[in-house]
């Protein structure tokens, strides 16, 4: 168990004199075993809290322990955790053999044992025969496995890894997530992993850490995260979204609010952090939005608006819906029913969606 | 017109100056070349072997020799562990050593001289070849410190840290991943050094000992009496010993990576 | 990567203390050496005065030194010009020509310069070819000794021994160079002369601030080149200070002029520093 107890950081410039605080009192606990994902834009802190981790940055405060611990001070040579670099960092003068060996020579392990291992390590990334390479000849992905069979050879408890596919294409980085959560599972380690990318967050994760700003938004599951975001920026931050800019007031626990343009009623089942009378801000994934070209009784929420655009996206069709001066909401249909509607420019349609699936936030200051 | 390197092509009288540029520079190296194996008659190598049996010569060009090998040995580690040194502790650094470094490279040979001069008989040093060691040293230290910081500003700071993260040690860092990288650096600063000993006249002249001259200055006071075709025959080897030196230095792979980008 | 002070600090000692005691040291020794006397039998009495000072401002020594710089600036300019030339001139060629091209001029300039001025010095002697040909050219009334110890010979050599410093920051900044600027010069309707002006040097400036500073600072100190190819005629600071040195032995008239030329120094360094990091040049 890994435990980050109110890490705190600043960075002081130095031809500024100024100080900015990198990290904001940041606590978390990571169960052994665990696939945990630090996700945010890039400048939120995620980089530089896996480096405590790892114990290439000092906290400014705040303590790091390890199954109870404190190895805070300790410097990166003596914490039981490897690093997987964002640019893999293999040492250019080494073979792959002699890379992947490097930490286990460190160790001056007998050279049979230190053979056996790196022929494992360089089985389990699939690069046997590979070992008289050297780096400048492998190709992204090959530097990346290198990178990750150096870092497990050592058998850490935990592994850090910092953004380890930013530098590869797409097709070869989902590969690569799928061959990196099964390899986890094999292993069985703590891996802590940094990415800005959410899709592969979800990919990857047990649990999902939003950052935003030093500070943590959000910490749960995948699912959690999706389906009951716990604020306007983790909502926004993963998965495509609608949010719906209207005013409102706190009626009891269902709340009603009323759209300010249209004076159209919407409800919510979930509400978060608003006080009565404020603007605030209403939130649907745009799967959970249906469209008729007709009224419909229902106890659903109900918008009417007219059609600004119909576009093909690939697997589907995506309707613009205009629904107020400056409001519009997109849907998603599939082929087939976005034919079946006729849908044309200017048409005037109606769009659902369902109380629970709407989630009502305070409007932030944007930034 | 493009030629297949898409730069438009250099206007003709740029290319005239190359090529007088080449004949300014090789006609008198070739001339004297020439004259060492010139005789009367026919052509030899009468004046070479002359020369090379000859022990006043060789006695300076050993030493010569040996005082470039060993000042450039002791350069390139001082200048290897500066340029380390500002990697090391970036952060807050001594500020002092830059710019001792930056100083020591702008300031010209003459000044190295004469400040060296005094300073050695201010502390009642006896001019020798260990004086001519400390001044060619410090007239060196500058250029390989440059060489081997700008390959040193290079290196991925991930490597060191990946050592780091792997077990190593500072020292283990240093020895097992900076070194080897920077070699080919270390290589190209000592030939460097080799040639600013190995060519240098003005502060072997001010700080030598006396009998112990090096062949530049032994050549300087032969070319003030008058030239000879063994002369000829002496500054073609010397000039020979140097360019090996400086093709040496010019295959290296450090040198290659910066012309030939 | 947090820093490690210790190793720092144990690699930073030993140049450190190299530096100290042999070059800042014997710099600061100089300085205090200015403002002594000489004894009269050429020991140093530490007697505190600018007599030195206003010895050097004499009317001989203000010569000599005028002199050195107008041979100093003639020098660079020449050495700016040609390496603009040579610059331009290897970089349109094909590739593979351009590092072998590098390749030839660098040699002879790395080589003992000693030598090279003897071989020099064996064109120019009395059964030289120059000789020879400026026989041919202007008849039995010419003298050898005129040309073999001149001052454009003395120009000739200090050109071919410090180009190398102007030329490879001036090369390297060609290499860099976008030569599809020149194109869109052309194509916008402007001339040859207003693409080297307007756009090319500019962006040229950085290298060549750097080259001045590297061709302008070592020629005000040459002792050699004149000794050798300018004959007694003319004396430059260099041979000026030099003679004070190790031959009259006034250790502290010699330690004012020598302080006076590394002011100076610096500031034509300084100078050339801040306009070649000055806006405006290549980035």
């Amino acid at each position: 168990m890994l435990e980050i107890s109110h890490i705190r950081k600043k960075f002081v410039n130095q031809s500024l004199g100024q100080a900015a605080t990198v990290l904001d009192d940041v606590s978390l606990t990571i169960e052994s075993g665990e696939f945990f994902t630090l996700l945010g834009p890039s400048g939120c802190g995620k980089t530089t809290l896996l480096r405590i981790i790892a114990g290439l940055e000092q906290p400014t405060s705040g303590r790091i322990l390890f199954e109870g611990l404190d190895v805070t001070s300790f410097p990166p040579q003596r914490r039981p955790f490897h690093t997987v670099f964002q640019k893999h960092a293999l040492f250019p003068h080494l073979t792959i053999f002699d890379n992947v060996a490097f930490g286990l020579r460190i160790q001056k392990l007998p050279t049979r044992e230190i053979h056996e291992r790196v022929e494992t390590a360089l089985a389990l990334v699939k690069l046997e025969g590979f070992d008289n390479r050297l780096p400048e000849t492998l190709s992204g992905g090959q530097s990346q496995r290198v990178a990750l069979a150096r870092a497990l050879v050592n058998r850490p408890k935990v592994l850090l890894l910092d953004e380890p596919l930013s530098a590869l294409d797409l097709k070869l980085r989902e590969e690569m997530q799928a061959e990196l959560r099964l390899l986890q599972r094999q292993v069985g380690i703590t891996f802590i992993y940094v990415t800005h990318d959410q899709q592969e967050a979800f990919t990857l994760a047990d649990r999902i850490g939003v950052m935003k700003a030093g500070r943590f938004e959000q910490i749960s599951s995948p699912e959690e995260l999706y389906d009951q975001p716990k604020s306007l920026f983790a909502a926004q931050f993963v998965g495509a979204n609608i949010s719906l800019p209207v005013f409102g007031e706190v009626q009891g626990l269902r709340g009603s609010f009323e759209f300010s343009s249209c004076g159209q009623v919407l409800r919510a089942h979930h509400l978060i952090g608003q006080s009565e009378g404020s603007r605030v801000v209403a939130f649907v994934r745009p799967e959970k939005v249906s469209i008729s070209t007709s009224q419909r009784s229902t106890e659903d929420n109900e918008l009417s608006g007219s059609i600004m655009q119909v576009s093909f996206r690939g697997p589907y069709t995506e309707v613009l819906v205009q629904i107020g001066p400056e409001a519009w909401i997109p849907v998603l249909l599939d082929h087939q029913q976005a034919r079946a509607l006729e849908l044309h420019v200017g048409q005037a349609i109606q769009v659902y969606f369902r109380p629970e699936d709407t989630v009502i936030f305070r409007e932030e200051e944007s930034d | 017109m493009m030629d297949e390197t898409g730069r438009p092509p250099a206007p003709k009288w740029a290319h005239v100056i190359l090529l007088m540029v080449l004949f300014f520079l090789y006609f008198p190296l070739l001339y004297m070349i020439w004259g060492a194996f010139r005789t009367d008659e026919y052509w030899s190598f009468g004046y070479f072997v002359r020369v090379l049996a000859n022990e006043y010569w060789m006695d300076a060009l050993y030493r010569s020799l040996s005082m470039a090998w060993f000042s450039s040995v002791i350069s390139t580690i001082l200048g290897t562990a500066a340029a380390l040194t500002l990697d090391e502790s970036r952060t807050k650094g001594p500020k002092v050593l830059p710019a001792l470094m930056t100083l020591a490279m702008v300031v010209p040979e003459l000044v190295f001289a004469l400040i060296l001069l005094t300073w050695f008989s201010w502390l009642h040093f006896s001019l020798s070849l260990l004086t001519v060691l400390v001044a060619h040293v410090t007239y060196s230290v500058s250029f390989t410190f440059l060489i081997v910081y700008g390959r040193v500003q290079q290196l991925d700071r991930n490597l060191a840290e990946a050592a780091a993260d792997l077990g190593a040690s500072p020292w283990q860092g240093l020895l097992k991943v900076k070194i080897p990288l920077l070699r080919p650096a270390m290589g190209a600063a000592f030939f460097v050094a080799f040639l600013l000993s190995f060519d240098d006249f003005l502060i072997s002249f001010y700080v030598n000992g006396v009998g112990t001259d090096l062949l530049p200055i032994k050549l300087y006071a032969a070319i003030k009496i008058g030239m000879t075709p063994e002369l000829n025959a002496l500054a073609t080897i010397l000039a020979l010993i140097s360019g090996t030196a400086v093709a040496i230095l010019l295959r290296s792979r450090f040198i290659q990576g910066m012309i030939s980008p | 990567m947090p820093p490690t002070p210790r190793l720092g600090r144990l690699l930073a000692a030993p140049p450190l203390f190299w530096l100290w005691a042999f070059f800042a040291g014997p710099l600061i020794y100089l300085l205090a050496l200015s403002f002594a006397t000489k004894g009269p039998y050429g020991e140093v009495e530490w007697t505190l005065t600018i007599e030195n000072y206003q010895r050097t401002l004499e009317w001989i020594f203000v010569t000599i030194f005028m002199h050195s710089y107008w041979l100093a600036l003639l020098t660079t300019l020449l050495c700016l010009l040609i390496s603009i030339a040579l610059s331009w001139s290897i970089a349109t060629l094909p590739r593979a020509y351009r590092s072998w091209t590098l390749v030839v001029i660098t040699v002879p300039f790395l080589m003992n310069l000693i030598t090279r001025i003897y071989a020099l010095k064996s064109v120019v002697s009395y059964d030289g070819p120059a000789v020879a040909v400026g026989r041919i050219l202007f008849g039995d009334g010419i003298d050898p000794l005129d040309l073999s110890q001149n001052q454009f010979l003395v120009l000739y050599g200090m050109v071919a021994t410090y180009l190398p410093f102007m030329l490879f920051p001036i090369y390297v900044s060609f290499e860099k160079f976008d030569f599809q600027q020149i194109e869109a010069v052309y194509d916008l309707g402007g001339s040859p002369r207003r693409a080297l002006l307007q756009v090319l040097l500019p962006q040229l400036r950085p290298a060549i601030a750097s080259g001045i500073v590297m061709v302008f600072v070592p020629t005000l100190g040459e002792y050699v080149i004149p000794d050798l190819l300018g004959g007694a005629k003319v004396m430059l600071s260099g041979n000026l200070i030099t003679e004070e040195f190790l031959k009259t032995r006034d250790w502290p008239f010699g330690a004012a002029l020598a302080t006076e030329l590394i002011v100076f120094m610096s500031l034509v360094t300084w100078i050339f520093a801040t306009w070649g990091a000055r806006r405006g040049g290549q980035q």
